[in-house]
C-alpha cells in the first residue's frame, strides 16, 4: 500500500511539471453566438522534439479561427525558449463544444476545455434589427461628373444657339399676320359663288342643296360656336334658337328641312323655292352677323 | 315641301302611311300593359320590322320580360319563353333525337326554339354552350338536330333580357353572340307619373291584358315595305363613317379614342344600323331615312359592338361615351 501511494505521487508530480511547460488558455468558457475570444498556446523549456499544431481555419468542427498570430519565439534569461501563439476564435452555432487536449509530444499535453456557446434570447415583442447599421455612402461630386458635363454642354449649346441663331433671326424678323375673315363674309362669298354655279338651273338640285346647307352649317359653326356640321337639323334648330330671333329660326328650319328633303328624299323643289332658298340663306347670314363698330 | 318629293318616294310615303296602321295597333295594345318605356317598345318594333334580334338590359322590375311577352301576345304567333339557368342544356333549347325501342328508330323532338317569338329570359345565366346553341338559330334562322337542318318559322325573333347588376353566377355573352343582336337596349326607370300608374294598374282588380291584333303575315308584309324605304347614298356613307370611326378613330380626329377601343363594330353593325334606320323611318311614317334616324339608333346598335380596353375601363369610359364622341365628330351629310 505504501508503495502504491508513492507511485501515484511520483506520477502526479511528473504531470504537474509537464503542465507547467505547455499551457493552452481560453478567455472564457461561455460566449454568445458569434462572439470572438482569444485562445492561446504557450510552451517553454523545450528539450525534446515537439509537433506544434498547425491550426489555420478551425480548431474543431464548429469553432472557427478568425485570426491567428505567428508562432512567437521568446528567449528567456535562463537560455530556455518559450513559444507562443494566439488565436481569435468564434462559434456560429449554439451548444457546448469540447476542445480536446492538444498534444505536442508524449510529455507535453494541454488541458481540454468546454466552451459553451449561447444564442441570443429573442422575444416576439422585439422589433427586427439589422445585423449591421446601414452604411451611408459619402456624397461626392465625382460620382456625378458625367451629368455635370452633360449639363455644361447643354448650357453651352443653348448659349451658342442664342448667340448665333437668334441674332440672325432678329435681323430678318417678319411677323406673320393672320387675317381673320368674319364668318358672314366667308358665308356670303360662298353663297355668291354657289349662285354663280347655277347648279339648280342645270338640274343638280341635290348638289345645290348639299352645298347651301354646308355653307350655312359652317357659318353657324364659326359664328355661334355650335358644332353644326355634326348635328342634325333639329339639333341645330334647338341649339341656335336661343341666339337668333324666332323669325330667323323659322326660316332656318324651312331652309334646312328643304335641304334635307332634297338630299335624302329625292325632293325637287320648284324654281321659286330654289331662288327663295338662296335669298333665305343670305338673309340669315346678314341678320345674324356680328356687327363691327369702328 | 313634301309635295316636291320624288314620285316614287311620294307613293312609298302614302303606302307607308296606310300600312303603318299596324304600328298604331301594336302600340295601342302594348301601351295597355306597358306604362311608359316608349324607347323600349319602339325598339322592340324596330327589331320586329327589320328582322333583327333584341337584347334588353336593365335592373330587375323594369318590365323587360313583360314587354316582350306582351309584344308576342299582340301578334297571333307561336311564342316560347326560355328561362335561362346554369343547368340548361343546348338540347333543352333546340331539341334532340329520341330513340324509340318499339320502332327501333330515332325521332326528332323539336325544342322550344321552334316558335316565332323567343323570349330568352336572363340569357346570361346559362353557360356559353347553351348561349352558342342560339347562334345558328339567330343568324341562319335554322337549327341542326342530328345532322339534319330544320328551318325556323317566319317571323323569327329572339328577344333576350339580361340583368347588369348581379354578376355572380352569370356568364357574360360571347362577343360573337352579342354581335348577333341587332339592338341592345338599356332600360331605365320610369318617371314618377308613370310609376304611379304602374302601381295603380297592379293593385287594380284585373291587370290589363293585351290581345292578338295582328297575324304574322302582316308583319312579313310590313317587313317587305320597310325594305323599300329609301336610303340615300349620303346616309349610307354617314353610317359607314360612323362604323369606321369605331375602328379607326384617329382617321376622324379622335386620337384620344385609339387606346380606348380594343375592337370596333363589325360590318354586321353597318347592316343592322342601316336596316334599323329603315324600320325607324317606317315607324315615323317616312319613306326615306334622314340623319336623325341614324343618330337615334346609333347607341342601341353600336353599344354592344365596341370593345373597350382596360384603359377605358380604368378611366370609366363607356361605349356610350365613345359613341357620343364619334357622333360629335363625324360630319352629317
Amino acid at each position: 500500500m505504501k508503495k502504491l501511494i508513492i507511485f501515484i505521487l511520483i506520477i502526479l508530480s511528473n504531470k504537474i511539471s509537464l503542465a507547467e511547460n505547455f499551457q493552452a488558455t481560453l478567455d472564457t468558457n461561455a460566449i454568445l453566438i458569434g462572439q470572438q475570444i482569444k485562445f492561446s498556446l504557450k510552451c517553454s523549456d523545450l528539450n525534446s522534439e515537439i509537433n506544434w499544431p498547425i491550426l489555420t481555419d478551425s480548431i474543431l468542427n464548429g469553432i472557427e479561427i478568425i485570426k491567428f498570430s505567428k508562432i512567437d519565439t521568446i528567449y528567456n534569461k535562463d537560455t530556455s525558449i518559450t513559444y507562443y501563439q494566439e488565436f481569435i476564435i468564434t462559434a456560429w452555432d449554439s451548444g457546448a463544444y469540447y476542445i480536446p487536449p492538444i498534444k505536442l509530444n508524449n510529455n507535453l499535453v494541454s488541458e481540454g476545455f468546454l466552451l459553451n456557446v449561447f444564442s441570443i434570447d429573442i422575444k416576439e415583442s422585439d422589433s427586427l434589427k439589422d445585423i449591421k447599421e446601414q452604411i451611408e455612402a459619402k456624397f461626392s461630386l465625382l460620382d456625378y461628373w458625367i451629368w455635370i458635363l452633360v449639363l455644361l454642354i447643354v448650357l453651352l449649346g443653348i448659349y451658342l444657339f442664342n448667340k448665333f441663331f437668334n441674332k440672325s433671326n432678329q435681323t430678318a424678323t417678319t411677323k406673320k399676320v393672320v387675317i381673320k375673315i368674319a364668318p358672314n363674309i366667308i358665308a356670303t362669298n360662298a353663297l355668291d359663288k354657289l349662285e354663280k354655279k347655277k347648279l339648280w338651273q342645270e338640274g343638280k338640285i341635290k348638289e345645290y342643296y348639299s352645298e347651301i346647307s354646308e355653307i350655312l352649317r359652317t357659318y353657324i359653326d364659326s359664328r355661334f360656336n355650335i358644332i353644326a356640321l355634326e348635328l342634325t337639323t333639329e339639333e341645330i334648330i334647338n341649339k341656335i334658337s336661343k341666339n337668333i330671333s324666332s323669325e330667323s329660326t323659322k326660316e332656318l328650319r324651312t331652309l334646312l328641312l328643304r335641304s334635307d328633303l332634297a338630299k335624302f328624299a329625292k325632293s325637287k323643289p320648284i324654281d321659286v323655292e330654289n331662288n327663295e332658298s338662296m335669298l333665305l340663306a343670305k338673309k340669315l347670314v346678314d341678320q345674324t352677323k356680328v356687327e363691327i363698330h369702328e | 315641301m313634301i309635295d316636291n318629293i320624288n314620285t316614287d318616294i311620294k307613293i312609298l310615303n302614302e303606302k307607308i302611311n296606310k300600312e303603318s296602321a299596324i304600328i298604331d295597333l301594336l302600340m295601342l295594345e302594348m301601351n295597355k300593359v306597358i306604362v311608359g318605356q316608349k324607347h323600349m317598345t319602339e325598339r322592340l318594333l324596330i327589331a320586329l320590322l327589320s328582322n333583327g334580334h333584341i337584347l334588353l338590359e336593365g335592373v330587375p322590375g323594369l318590365a323587360k320580360t313583360l314587354a316582350i311577352s306582351t309584344l308576342s301576345k299582340t301578334i297571333d304567333a307561336n311564342f316560347s319563353r326560355l328561362q335561362f339557368t346554369p343547368d340548361l342544356l343546348p338540347a333543352d333549347i333546340i331539341g334532340t333525337q329520341i330513340y324509340s325501342p318499339k320502332k327501333e328508330t330515332f325521332s326528332v323532338k323539336k325544342g322550344p326554339i321552334f316558335a316565332n317569338f323567343i323570349l330568352a329570359d336572363e340569357i346570361n345565366r346559362a353557360p356559353a354552350k347553351v348561349q352558342s346553341a342560339l347562334l345558328e338559330a339567330m343568324q341562319e334562322r335554322q337549327v341542326t338536330i342530328g345532322g339534319q337542318s330544320y328551318e325556323l318559322e317566319k317571323p323569327f325573333l329572339v328577344m333576350a333580357t339580361q340583368n347588369p347588376v348581379e354578376q355572380e353566377g352569370t356568364y357574360p355573352l360571347p362577343e360573337a353572340q352579342v354581335d348577333r343582336f341587332m339592338l341592345k337596349v338599356i332600360i331605365d326607370y320610369p318617371n314618377k307619373e308613370e310609376e304611379k300608374i304602374i302601381v295603380r294598374n297592379n293593385l287594380a282588380k284585373s291587370f290589363p291584358q293585351a290581345n292578338a291584333v295582328l297575324k304574322t303575315d302582316a308583319i312579313i308584309k310590313a317587313r317587305d315595305l320597310v325594305k323599300e324605304v329609301y336610303m340615300d347614298e349620303k346616309i349610307e356613307q354617314y353610317i359607314i363613317d360612323i362604323v369606321f370611326a369605331t375602328r379607326f378613330p384617329q382617321e376622324y380626329g379622335l386620337e384620344n379614342l385609339k387606346d380606348m377601343i380594343s375592337f370596333g363594330a363589325s360590318p354586321r353593325a353597318s347592316i343592322n344600323l342601316a336596316s334599323a334606320c329603315k324600320a325607324y323611318a317606317f315607324i315615323k311614317r317616312r319613306g326615306y331615312v334622314i340623319p336623325e334616324d341614324v343618330r337615334a339608333l346609333c347607341y342601341d346598335v353600336l353599344r354592344h359592338r365596341i370593345g373597350l380596353t382596360y384603359e377605358a375601363e380604368a378611366e370609366n369610359i363607356s361605349s356610350e361615351d365613345i359613341i357620343t364622341q364619334i357622333l360629335n365628330s363625324v360630319e352629317i351629310p
